[in-house]
Parts: C-alpha cells; sequence; structure tokens
C-alpha cells in the first residue's frame, strides 16, 4: 500500500510540475489547481482509456530514472565519439544480431531497447520474448554472449537492480 | 563567462551535427545512413539545448526546455524504430561497403 501511495504521489507530483510549468508562476492557487487536474487527468484516464491500473502496467521510479538519466548521457557521447571515428576511418562491417536479455518486466525491456536504439551505432530492429535483434554499425562478434555484453552490458545491470 | 561556457556547450553540438552530416555523404547504403543518423538528433540535440539551458539561466524558460529534452529522449527511438522495422520486414539486404 505504502508502495502504491509512493508511485502515484511521484506521478500527481510530476504532472503538478508541468502544470506550473505552463502557468509561469508559482501561487498557492496555481498549486493547487494542479494537483486537482492531474489527480482527475489520473483517474478518468485509469477508468475510460485504460484496461488496468498504471500500477499494474507500469513500474516507475522517478530518482532511478533519474540516475539512468546521467548513464544513458555517457553512453550516448561515448557511442558517438566512437562513430565519429569510423565516419572517418570507414572502417565498418554493418551486421544483425541477437542479443539474449533476462529482465522481466514489460517496461524494462522497453526502456532497454529504447536505450539500444538511441545509442548512436545501434538500432533495435525486434524484440520477441526475451530475444532482442540489434543492427550494429561494427559488429566485432556475432554471439550472443559477447555481442549483448558490449551492446547492453551497462543499462542491464543498472536495470536488473 | 556563463555566456562563453554556453557557447562552449552549443558549438560541441554543432561538432556532432556537422559529422553526422557528413556521415550521411560518405555512407551509400541505407542502413547505415540511420544508424548514422542518431549521431545528429540525440547527440548534437542534447548538447544544443543544454547549452540554451545555461544560456538562459534557472527559469521557467528552461524548464519547458528539459520538458522538450525528455520528450525528445522518448519519442526519437520511436521513429527510427519505426523507420529501419519497416526497411527489415520489406527485405531490404544489406551491403557491405
Amino acid at each position: 500500500m505504502n508502495n502504491k501511495a509512493f508511485f502515484y504521489g511521484q506521478f500527481y507530483l510530476l504532472m503538478t510540475l508541468f502544470w506550473i510549468a505552463l502557468f509561469e508562476n508559482v501561487h498557492l492557487m496555481t498549486l493547487i489547481t494542479g494537483l486537482i487536474f492531474s489527480v482527475l487527468v489520473i483517474f478518468f484516464t485509469e477508468k475510460y482509456l485504460l484496461k488496468d491500473d498504471f500500477y499494474q502496467i507500469i513500474d516507475f521510479n522517478a530518482f532511478k530514472l533519474l540516475i539512468y538519466f546521467f548513464i544513458l548521457l555517457y553512453e550516448i557521447y561515448a557511442n558517438a565519439f566512437v562513430t565519429i571515428h569510423q565516419i572517418i576511418t570507414l572502417q565498418i562491417n554493418p551486421d544483425i544480431v541477437e542479443i539474449h536479455t533476462d529482465l522481466k518486466s514489460n517496461t524494462q525491456k522497453c526502456i532497454l531497447a529504447n536505450s539500444i536504439t538511441l545509442t548512436p551505432g545501434t538500432v533495435t530492429i525486434d524484440l520477441e520474448g526475451h530475444t532482442l535483434k540489434v543492427l550494429w554499425l561494427n559488429a566485432k562478434s556475432k554471439n550472443t554472449v559477447i555481442a549483448g555484453n558490449m551492446i547492453k552490458g551497462r543499462f542491464e545491470r543498472f536495470l536488473n537492480r | 563567462m556563463r555566456e562563453i561556457i554556453a557557447l562552449i556547450f552549443m558549438s560541441g553540438g554543432l561538432f556532432f551535427i556537422g559529422f553526422g552530416i557528413l556521415g550521411l555523404y560518405r555512407f551509400k547504403n541505407f542502413y547505415t545512413r540511420i544508424l548514422i543518423g542518431s549521431n545528429v538528433d540525440t547527440a548534437g540535440f542534447i548538447l544544443l539545448l543544454a547549452g540554451v539551458i545555461i544560456r538562459h539561466g534557472f527559469s521557467f524558460f528552461s524548464l519547458k526546455v528539459c520538458f522538450i529534452i525528455f520528450l525528445v529522449l522518448i519519442v526519437n527511438p520511436l521513429i527510427t524504430h519505426a523507420i529501419t522495422r519497416s526497411a527489415y520486414n520489406s527485405g531490404f539486404k544489406i551491403k557491405k561497403e
């Protein structure tokens, strides 16, 4: 129950922050109307648009997501410099590799696949069960374990915690 | 001082965008071009908007720019994935350069 209250609390706070950013002031009235409307919006979305509650569909933690954002930034820029080196030297070997992931929930798999697409040099093509099909600019290995460790190592270690 | 740091960030973004566009002309195949594309619209774009935030200081305007960055981080991989997957399903072959 406590976990559920925390989950919805961070949802309401994020939506209120968005409301304040659109109104560009921090009066008490804006805060109160923002809270009321965020509660209403989430209530009606769950009632009319979704089959389950948000709590059953996604697992979402704002603080973990913030730390994950910095890991993502590090990976993007490390891979961007590698890609620039490949653009200059033209030494590439594009190929499709299949990698295996141990993550269980759908949210974690979705975040992992989108992070792989976001880093320069790799694009996720398909996700079936626990297998990801990845297009790789410089395929050094076609082995599932070695290629998986090079592509998703840091992301999966953080998401698995 | 803040202006100089902001200009350094923005020119870093332009550096990534410039090399991304150079890559689009150096590679000839569809798949390699789409792989280079994310160099432009994530690496370059994030640095460019970070420069805008630093230049403007702490205000509601920078908060809105933060929201734009997060929106792009969510939407951008979906677009790349949709284009690549439709090309793969309709039978494009991977050619070596």
